[in-house]
C-alpha cells in the first residue's frame, strides 16, 4: 500500500519536475565529485590545481551538456522544482557540517566518534567524503556550482527584461555574483599573523589557515615593513556590586542568579523571597581595613592565635594566625629564615611536611603567535615545532652562573633572593641548523625573559614553571590539640615547650614568637575607615557595611563587606548570603597603533587599529588579533588579503536590490505599465 | 515551574507588571473568542493589556540600555525581550488594524513563552559587551536579524491560522470562528505570503550586515560558522517557500506546511546552536558571568551562545 503509493509518487511527474528523482541525481553528482577530489589528492595537487581542475571539468560538463541534450538540459535548469530540490539539498549539506566537527584530525575524530554506536556514519563521511573540511571541498563546490549554473539559465530564461523583471534578474544574477567573488578569493587569499614587539619592524608574517593562528609554516613577505608604536589594553571601570542570595540549596551552597544591587549608602530594600530587610549603612568607595579579632562563644569554633614575633629589631611584629585557613594559618619571614604555623591537630607524621623540598612539577611554557603550550621538563627530551626544535638540557637547584658578567666568580649566597632557586637551561635549534642556549628562571621570568632576548625568535616566549616545592627549612609550629610549641628544622622537632599565653618561645638565632592570646570561635571585628590618600580607581578597594533585619523577629545583624576579597558571608543560620564584588572586568577594546615603512623608512599608513576597526592599505587588512597578558609590548597583528571582496559585496548589493525591486517595485511597475497600456 | 516562581519574584518590577500583562491580556483574548458573553468589553480589555504590555516591554528596554549604555540585547534574556518587543510591535499593529482575535491569542502564546524562558534565562548582571560587539554594527544587524525573526513569526502564526482553518463560515453567525476572525472574512494565504516576504528579505539583510560586520570584526565576511551556517540554511529553506507558489504542484496548502516546519529552523537557529557538536567552533559565542561559590575563582565565567 504505501510501496505503490510511494512508487506512484516517485513516476507521477518527469525528471524535471520530480524533486525525489532531482535528489537522487544530486546525490550521483556529489559522489562524483567525491571521486574526483579523491583522484587529485593521489596525484597530490595542491588547493588552487584543485579548484582548477574542478572548473575545468565542470566547464567541460556544462559544454557537453549544452551540445548533446540542450533543451533537456535547458528544462531542467530552469524548473523551480529543480531549484527547491538544489535549496533543500544545499540546506541539508550546510546542515551536515553543522553536526560534524570540522578540520580535525582523523585521530581527533577516532576519539569522538569511534565510541558511540551512530558514530560510523560521520567517520566514513570523515574519511571518504572530505566532511572533515565540508564547505571547502569539491562536493560542496560542485553544488554552489550548479546552483550558479541554475540561476544564470533562469535569468536567461526571463527575456525580454523589462522593468518589472529587473528584480528577478538582480536576484538569480547575484547569486552567481557572490559565488564568482567566493571563488576569485580562493586564488591567491592570504592570512597570515605575527606577534609584533613594539618598535620592532617586521616584514614577515606567517600563513595561517583559519581565523585563530594555529600553525605557522609559511611566511608572507610584504613589500614594507610593519611597526607597532604602541599597544593598549582599555579597560571598564571597575564596577562593584552588592548580590544577595536567599535561596540556600541544603548543601552550603545558594542559587545561581543572585538578586544584585547597586551599593550606595542609605538603601534599603526587602530582598526577594525573605522578609529579612537589608540596609546599606556606608560605602565607601576605598576603604581601609582595621579589622581586629574577638572572641563571639556563640560564633562557630574558629581558633585564632595572636602572637608577638622578636627578631632583634626594635619594633616587634603582631600578627593573627587564623588554623582554618590555609592563606593565613602561615606567617613566612619575608627573609626566608623561618616560617611560622598555627594548626589545629599536630600529628607526628606531618614531621615529613616541614622540611624544604624540591618541586613537584617542572614544566616549559611556550607562548608563540597567540597560543600557549606546556612540556614536562624531561632531560634530554626534544619539543618539535615546525620552524625549529627546543631541547631540554638540564636543570638547576640554584643559580646555575659561576661567574658574573665581567668573569668573576660568584658566590651563590651573595647572589639576590629573587635570582636564587631553581633554573632550567634549553637548547634552541633552528631549521637551519643554529644553536642557543636558552636558561630560564621559575623564579624570576622577566629576568629570564631579558637574558634570552637575544636568542629567542620575536615574538616567542619561554617559562619555566615549578609547582609543589616547600622552599622553608625552619618552622615554629604552634597546635591546638595538644597546647605544644615546637620548633622543627628539616623534618626534625629541635625544641618542645607547653603553649603558654605570654611566655616567649626561643628559636634559632635568639628569636622569639609570644602567643599573646588564643580565640577558640573567633569573629572578624570589622572596621573600615575611608583611606584619606585618593589612589587610583584600579586600586581602590570599595567596601560597605550593611545590615541585615528581621522585622519579625527584631534580630539584626550587621557586617563590613569588602569588594576585593569578595568573602561570601552568610547570615541568619546561613539562610541569606551576601557578597560585595566586582561585576565584571571585560576589557573595552584592545588598539595597537602601527605604522606601515618603505625600505627607505617613508611612511607609508598610520593608523590606531582596534577589534572592529582595522588599518585598510592597497587591500590588505590589518587587524588586531590578539594580545599577551603578561607582556604588554607585544601585539597580535593579523593582516587579510582577499581578491574578489568587492565582487562579493557588489553581489550583497544586488540580491538586497533586487529582492526589494521584485516583492514591491515590480508591482508599482506593472501598475503603472498597464496604465501606459490602457 | 518552582524556578519560575522565585526567578519572577526577582526579577524588576516592570518586568513583573509587563508579564501579568501580557498574561491578562492572553486570558481575556481567549475569553472574548471563547464566549459570546461580554465578548466586545473582554475584547477592548483585551487590546488594552496587549498595549500595556508592550509599553512596559519598551520600557524595560530603554532603561536597561541606559542603564548598560549599550544596545540591550547582550545576554540570552536581553535578546527575548527584545524580540518580544519586536514581535509584539507586529503582532500588535497587525491585530489592532485587522481585529483577528485569534491572531492576538496565538502571539501573546508566543510572547509569554518568550518571556518565560526569559526569566528561566534571567541574569543576575548587566554585563558589558567584549571588545568584538563594541561595535556601530551590533544594532542595525540584530535589529535587522531579529526583524526577520518576528517577521517569519508572525508567518508561522498567520500559517498555523491558515492551516487550522478550513471551509468556509457563515460569519453572521455567532460561532468560534466568527468571533476568533471579528465577523470578517481573512485571506490568511495572502498575508502569509507577504509576511514570509518581509520575513525573507529582513533575514538576507541579517546575513549581509552581519557579514559587513565579520570582515571588519573577524577579517571574513563569511566564517562557516554554525551559526552563521543555520542562518543561512533557514533563509534557503524560506527560499523554497517562496519559490513552491511558482510550480503547478506544490501550491497551496504544501507551502503553508513547508512555511510552519521553517519555521522550527529559525527557532533552533535562535535556540539550538549549544545542543550542536560544532558549538565548540562557534564564534558567536555570548558570555553570562557566573555567581560566585565558595571557594571558587569569583570571577570565572561561563560562556554561553544565543
Amino acid at each position: 500500500m504505501i510501496l505503490s503509493k510511494l512508487q506512484s509518487l516517485w513516476n507521477q511527474r518527469p525528471f524535471h519536475e520530480n524533486i525525489f528523482k532531482q535528489i537522487l541525481a544530486l546525490k550521483i553528482w556529489v559522489c562524483f565529485w567525491v571521486v574526483f577530489q579523491h583522484l587529485s589528492v593521489s596525484l597530490e595537487w595542491n588547493d588552487i590545481q584543485q579548484i582548477s581542475g574542478f572548473l575545468a571539468v565542470f566547464i567541460i560538463i556544462s559544454g557537453l551538456l549544452i551540445g548533446l541534450a540542450p533543451s533537456w538540459a535547458y528544462r531542467l535548469f530552469t524548473s523551480v522544482p529543480f531549484a527547491i530540490a538544489q535549496l533543500v539539498f544545499m540546506a541539508a549539506s550546510v546542515a551536515l557540517g553543522t553536526l560534524i566537527l570540522q578540520e580535525l584530525k582523523f585521530s581527533e575524530y577516532l576519539d569522538i566518534y569511534g565510541s558511540v554506536w551512530w558514530g560510523d556514519l560521520p567517520l566514513v563521511l570523515v574519511r571518504y567524503a572530505f566532511a572533515y573540511d565540508l564547505y571547502r571541498s569539491l562536493w560542496f563546490l560542485s553544488l554552489l556550482a550548479l546552483l550558479s549554473a541554475s540561476t544564470l539559465s533562469v535569468a536567461w530564461k526571463r527575456r525580454p527584461y523589462t522593468l518589472p523583471r529587473g528584480g528577478f534578474l538582480l536576484v538569480h544574477l547575484a547569486t552567481s555574483v557572490i559565488l564568482l567573488g567566493g571563488l576569485m578569493g580562493k586564488f591567491g587569499f592570504v592570512r597570515a599573523f605575527n606577534e609584533l614587539q613594539q618598535n620592532q619592524p617586521v616584514t614577515v608574517f606567517w600563513k595561517v589557515k583559519g581565523p585563530d593562528p594555529n600553525d605557522w609554516k609559511n611566511p608572507f613577505s610584504l613589500p614594507f615593513s610593519v611597526r607597532l608604536d604602541q599597544f593598549e589594553v582599555i579597560k571598564h571601570d571597575p564596577e562593584y556590586r552588592l548580590y544577595a542570595f536567599t535561596q540556600p540549596d541544603g548543601k552550603g551552597g545558594f542559587e545561581d542568579n543572585p538578586k544584585s544591587y547597586d551599593a550606595e549608602a542609605g538603601f534599603k530594600t526587602r530582598l526577594p523571597l525573605t522578609w529579612k530587610r537589608l540596609e546599606i549603612l556606608q560605602a565607601l568607595p576605598d576603604g581601609l581595613n582595621r579589622s581586629t579579632w574577638f572572641n563571639d562563644v556563640t560564633a562557630p569554633e574558629n581558633p585564632v592565635l595572636q602572637v608577638m614575633l622578636g627578631t632583634g629589631t626594635p619594633n616587634p611584629l603582631l600578627g593573627f594566625l587564623v588554623a582554618q585557613d590555609l592563606r593565613t594559618q602561615r606567617f613566612n619571614d619575608p627573609q626566608g629564615r623561618f616560617s611560622l604555623l598555627f594548626n589545629e591537630e599536630f600529628k607526628p607524621r606531618d614531621l615529613s611536611r616541614f622540611k624544604r623540598s624540591e618541586p613537584k612539577s617542572h614544566l616549559v611554557q611556550l607562548t608563540f603567535a597567540g597560543k600557549t603550550f606546556d612540556k614536562e621538563f624531561k632531560k634530554g627530551s626534544i619539543w618539535d615545532f615546525p620552524v625549529f626544535k627546543l631541547k631540554m638540557v638540564r636543570l638547576f637547584n640554584d643559580f646555575p652562573f659561576k661567574n658574573d658578567p665581567n668573569g668573576r666568580p660568584v658566590k651563590v649566597e651573595t647572589v639576590p633572593p629573587e635570582l636564587r632557586g631553581n633554573w632550567a637551561e634549553l637548547e634552541l635549534i633552528t631549521n637551519d641548523g643554529q644553536q642557543a642556549k636558552i636558561l630560564l628562571s621559575a623564579r624570576n621570568p622577566e629576568f629570564s625573559k631579558s637574558l634570552n632576548a637575544g636568542n629567542l625568535p620575536p615574538g616567542l616566549s619561554l617559562q619555566y614553571k615549578i609547582s609543589g616545592e616547600e622552599s622553608f627549612s625552619n618552622f615554629v609550629v604552634f597546635s591546638k590539640n595538644d597546647m605544644k610549641i615546637r620548633s622543627i628544622e628539616n623534618g626534625q622537632i629541635l625544641k618542645e615547650s607547653p603553649l603558654v599565653l605570654d611566655r616567649p618561645f626561643i628559636f634559632k638565632n635568639g628569636f622569639s614568637a609570644t602567643p599573646l592570646s588564643l580565640l577558640l570561635n573567633a569573629r572578624v571585628d570589622g572596621k573600615y575607615i575611608p583611606n584619606p590618600q585618593a589612589r587610583p580607581i584600579l586600586e581602590r578597594n570599595p567596601a560597605v557595611q550593611v545590615t541585615l533585619s528581621d522585622p519579625r523577629t527584631g534580630k539584626a545583624e550587621t557586617v563590613w563587606l569588602d569588594g576585593r576579597e569578595a568573602k561570601p558571608t552568610t547570615f541568619f543560620d546561613k539562610k541569606i548570603g551576601l557578597i560585595y564584588r566586582l561585576k565584571d572586568q571585560e576589557a573595552r577594546d584592545f588598539r595597537s597603533k602601527i605604522t606601515l615603512l618603505d625600505t627607505s623608512g617613508k611612511i607609508l599608513a598610520q593608523k590606531q587599529i582596534s577589534v572592529n576597526d582595522p588599518l585598510v592599505y592597497e587591500g590588505l587588512w590589518f587587524y588586531q588579533s590578539n594580545y599577551n597578558p603578561e607582556d604588554p609590548t607585544v601585539s597580535g597583528i593579523m593582516v587579510v588579503y582577499e581578491p574578489g571582496l568587492w565582487v562579493t559585496y557588489f553581489g550583497f548589493a544586488m540580491i538586497v536590490i533586487g529582492t526589494i525591486w521584485m516583492f514591491y517595485l515590480k508591482p508599482i511597475f506593472l501598475k503603472r505599465s498597464g496604465r501606459l497600456t490602457k | 515551574m518552582m524556578n519560575l516562581y522565585f526567578n519572577f519574584a526577582k526579577a524588576e518590577m516592570g518586568f513583573q507588571i509587563m508579564l501579568i500583562a501580557y498574561l491578562g491580556a492572553c486570558i481575556c483574548y481567549a475569553f472574548s473568542i471563547l464566549r459570546s458573553r461580554y465578548e466586545a468589553t473582554i475584547y477592548q480589555i483585551a487590546r488594552f493589556l496587549f498595549l500595556l504590555g508592550w509599553c512596559l516591554n519598551v520600557y524595560i528596554l530603554i532603561e536597561r540600555g541606559i542603564i548598560a549604555g549599550r544596545p540591550p540585547f547582550k545576554t540570552f534574556y536581553e535578546s527575548l525581550i527584545y524580540f518580544s518587543f519586536l514581535f509584539g510591535l507586529l503582532a500588535l499593529s497587525i491585530e489592532w488594524f485587522k481585529k483577528i482575535k485569534l491572531l492576538g491569542f496565538l502571539s501573546l502564546v508566543i510572547i509569554l513563552s518568550a518571556e518565560l524562558f526569559a526569566l528561566l534565562k534571567q541574569d543576575i548582571d548587566i554585563v558589558t559587551v567584549p571588545p568584538a560587539l563594541n561595535s556601530g554594527w551590533f544594532l542595525p544587524h540584530v535589529t535587522i536579524y531579529f526583524s526577520g525573526y518576528s517577521s517569519v513569526t508572525v508567518a508561522f502564526v498567520l500559517s498555523i491560522l491558515a492551516l487550522i482553518r478550513t471551509g468556509t463560515i457563515n460569519l453572521d453567525k455567532d460561532s468560534f470562528w466568527a468571533r476568533a476572525l471579528g465577523r470578517q472574512e481573512v485571506n490568511f494565504e495572502e498575508l502569509h505570503r507577504d509576511w514570509v516576504r518581509i520575513g525573507y528579505l529582513f533575514l538576507l539583510g541579517g546575513l549581509i550586515t552581519g557579514g559587513l560586520w565579520a570582515k571588519f570584526a573577524w577579517s571574513d565576511y563569511w566564517a562557516w560558522d554554525p551559526k552563521e551556517n543555520w542562518g543561512l540554511i533557514s533563509w534557503l529553506i524560506y527560499g523554497v517557500v517562496l519559490h513552491m507558489h511558482h510550480t503547478s504542484f506544490l501550491k497551496g496548502r504544501a507551502v503553508l506546511k513547508v512555511s510552519a516546519a521553517s519555521w522550527f529552523l529559525i527557532l533552533f537557529t535562535y535556540f539550538g546552536m549549544s545542543y550542536l557538536p560544532t558549538k565548540s567552533q562557534s564564534m558567536h559565542i555570548y558570555t553570562e558571568p557566573l555567581p560566585p561559590e565558595e571557594g571558587k575563582d569569583v570571577k570565572g565565567v561561563n560562556r554561553e551562545m544565543y
